[in-house]
């Protein structure tokens, strides 16, 4: 298993007027080729963070401040900007959440496929401009041809998303980070971008970091799961194990809160409170404040993720037979 | 019969599709936004209203509270004709309809507090007044899950739970007995919405609220509704009871919204992919306007013949040529296993 990419001991901080935020906090994951991993959290827990620390688009006043990046072998972190920039958008892609931020305005979308086509290859504008409109087609947007000669503003979200995830695969990418990329569309545009990102993991053994709050989308499409929250890790685990034997109890919280759409309505379980500030963490497991089963050790010692079965681990000291303690 | 608290009947609403004026007089198309629809909401009771964007559900609200004036159409609110209303009864009416909106970020002003936020209504129609005044604002604030010492904060002091826990303050401020709430728990976070969520159903139970509540995540809507409307192009194609409708679709549209939600299960079947998009609203297809994606076109009827809501079995409504004009010898997929479907008759009216 030499791994696509491998994350050994992240910490990624902010240091801002008001104190030093703990964004991501000391995590390790990977991700091989061909699967679709999930990462799953509400805001602030560091998801984006990592996935921008992977992509090394961290800008001041933030800062990776340890850790490796292994992307097919290679730290990214000790690479200069200059090859960053080559591996950007070729090796490694990311869509960003809001579709309309993330497009030049002034630029039809055609032309924006194309500029990154002109960057990363050496084929004639000609064979670019007709390569965007390919790519437009297989992401399925009707009249390719036209739609490339579109502004951005002209396009529904659905197809700016779309577009953006075109601009993306346009260089057959290793790893694609996708950063919520449907949670502003519908669920039946939501259901084609996964059918076809499916398809092209398929296709080009591509591997897909998938950032999503939807632990229904990760069901449905991931092979793992990671869980975060307020800048760790508390749960790994492969999709099946996770939906059938959850360990911490914020993925527990999590999978209650779903209304389910399948049989009879209850009361939601929901979890109290809210997540904590990332510049003034509790004590102890950062869940503690929130969690029914906390005690003294949750409160004063931070318990370690720990392996309770093979691929899944755990961090919680109430994580029933896995979590042996420190 | 339990008595409907709002009426909503072949209800239009047209917007012009051109910016303003001077391209209005070259451009004479409209936005065909809502487009004939018709519903009832009994009191103390909950019809969600899903649809994909631009299938007219949010405007549907709007114009139920007035910030939208329809083309066409009738609400009747507890016997009252909203549309006619002027000045001061207009007003008085406004006390007992209220809303909750979307994004508590942008629906709350910034330079107030949270009390001057949530005294608003009450100041507006002079309910309150002086020392009273506070207490009735921490009792509200309190009836949203929020204790009094957030009276002097500011909303972005506040969390997305907390902004939207003071946008329902705000709405329950004057008692209202109605309330549209437009995708309350859109914008939070799975742990919150849940939240939000049981707070909505407890507070209808304690102050026997009707809702009108939009949302286009379908389990959301399946958990705190009644009875449900599915809104395709500024229609809707079929409406009944929550559980018979998520239980056993009749619209083929409806079915395909059911079959693309993903479930929180790694072993659900796959989620079936609807094709296509939502077409534009300004030029909708004829006849039925779902016929260019379905997948049970029948032909000729549906691209020419505009289906009317017939009943179906389970007293549900649906507006699509499988369930016939009297006729019962087409019927949708799922129907062949379990038999004959009851012949659908007219409605009454819904």
């Amino acid at each position: 298993m030499s791994g696509l990419l491998r994350v050994e001991g992240l910490v990624t901080r902010f240091y801002t007027e008001e104190g030093v935020v703990k964004a991501v906090d000391g995590n390790s994951f990977h991700l091989e080729e061909n699967e679709a991993l999930g990462v799953v959290g509400e805001s602030g827990s560091g998801k984006t963070v990592t996935a921008l620390s992977i992509m090394r688009l961290i800008e001041a006043p933030g800062r990776i401040e340890a850790g490796r990046i292994l992307f097919r072998g290679e730290d990214l972190l000790t690479k200069p900007e200059r090859e960053m920039r080559r591996i950007r958008g070729r090796d490694l892609s990311m869509v960003f959440q809001d579709s309309l931020s993330s497009l030049n305005p002034t630029l039809t979308v055609g032309a924006q496929i194309a500029r990154v086509l002109k960057h990363h290859t050496r084929l004639s504008s000609r064979a670019r401009r007709r390569r965007a409109v390919e790519l437009l087609a297989a992401v399925g947007i009707p009249e390719p041809e036209k739609r490339a000669s579109h502004y951005p503003h002209q396009l529904s979200g659905g197809m700016r998303q779309r577009a953006l995830i075109a601009m993306a695969i346009s260089c057959n990418p290793k790893l694609l980070i996708l950063d919520e990329p449907t949670t502003a569309l519908d669920v039946t545009i939501e259901a084609q971008i996964f059918e076809l990102i499916g398809k092209l993991k398929g296709e080009f053994g591509m591997g897909v970091f998938l950032i999503t709050h939807d632990l229904s989308v990760v069901a449905s499409f991931c092979r793992r799961v990671i869980i975060m929250y307020a800048g760790k890790i508390v749960e790994e685990a492969p999709v099946g194990d996770l939906y059938a034997n959850p360990l911490h109890p914020y993925t527990l919280g999590l999978l209650r809160s779903i209304p389910p759409l399948d049989g009879e309505a209850e009361r939601l379980e929901s979890i109290p409170g809210e997540v904590p500030d990332l510049i003034n963490l509790p004590p102890g497991c950062n869940f503690s404040p929130r969690c029914h089963l906390a005690d003294e050790r949750c409160w004063q010692r931070e318990p370690e993720l720990l392996e309770a079965s093979p691929g899944h681990r755990v961090a919680c000291w109430k994580a029933g037979k896995g979590g042996k303690g420190g | 019969m339990v008595e409907a608290l709002l009426r909503v009947r072949e209800l239009v609403k047209h917007f012009p599709a051109a910016g303003d004026w001077f391209a209005q007089i070259f451009d004479r198309r409209v936005v065909r936004a809502v487009d004939g629809v018709s519903f009832e909401i009994e009191r103390g009771t909950t019809l969600g209203l899903v649809g994909e964007s631009g299938s007219g559900k949010t405007t549907t609200g709007r114009v139920i509270v007035r910030l939208v004036e329809p083309t066409r159409g009738e609400v009747v609110f507890d016997g009252i004709d909203l549309l006619k209303l002027k000045g001061k009864a207009l007003k008085a009416m406004r006390k007992r309809i209220q809303m909750i909106f979307q994004d508590p970020a942008s629906s709350l002003n910034p330079r107030k507090t949270v009390g001057q936020i949530v005294a608003e209504p009450l100041r507006v129609h002079g309910m309150v007044k002086g020392r009273d005044l506070e207490r009735k604002l921490v009792r509200t604030l309190e009836l949203a899950g929020l204790s009094g010492r957030f009276l002097n904060r500011y909303p972005h002091e506040l969390s997305g739970g907390q902004r939207q826990r003071v946008g329902i303050a705000r709405a329950l401020a004057v008692r209202p007995e109605f309330i549209v709430c437009d995708e309350p728990v859109t914008a939070l976070d799975v742990s919150i919405q849940a939240q939000i969520l049981n707070l909505l159903m407890d507070l209808q139970e304690e102050l026997s609220l009707t809702y009108l509540f939009i949302a286009h995540d379908l389990s959301v809507v399946k958990h705190v509704s009644d009875r449900v409307a599915v809104m395709y192009l500024g229609k809707i194609v079929e409406i009944g009871d929550v559980n018979t409708i998520f239980g056993s679709p009749k619209h083929p549209y409806t079915q395909a919204l059911l079959a693309a939600v993903p479930r929180p299960d790694p072993k659900a079947p796959p989620r079936k992919v609807l094709r296509g998009e939502v077409p534009s609203p300004i030029d909708p297809p004829p006849g039925c306007r779902f016929h260019p994606r379905c997948e049970n076109f029948l032909g000729d009827i549906c691209k020419e013949e505009e289906p009317r809501l017939l009943r179906v079995e389970g007293g549900v409504m649906v507006a699509c040529h499988l369930y016939g004009r009297g006729s019962s010898s087409q019927r949708a997929p799922e129907e062949k296993a379990q038999g004959k479907p009851n012949p659908p008759e007219a409605p009454p009216f819904l």
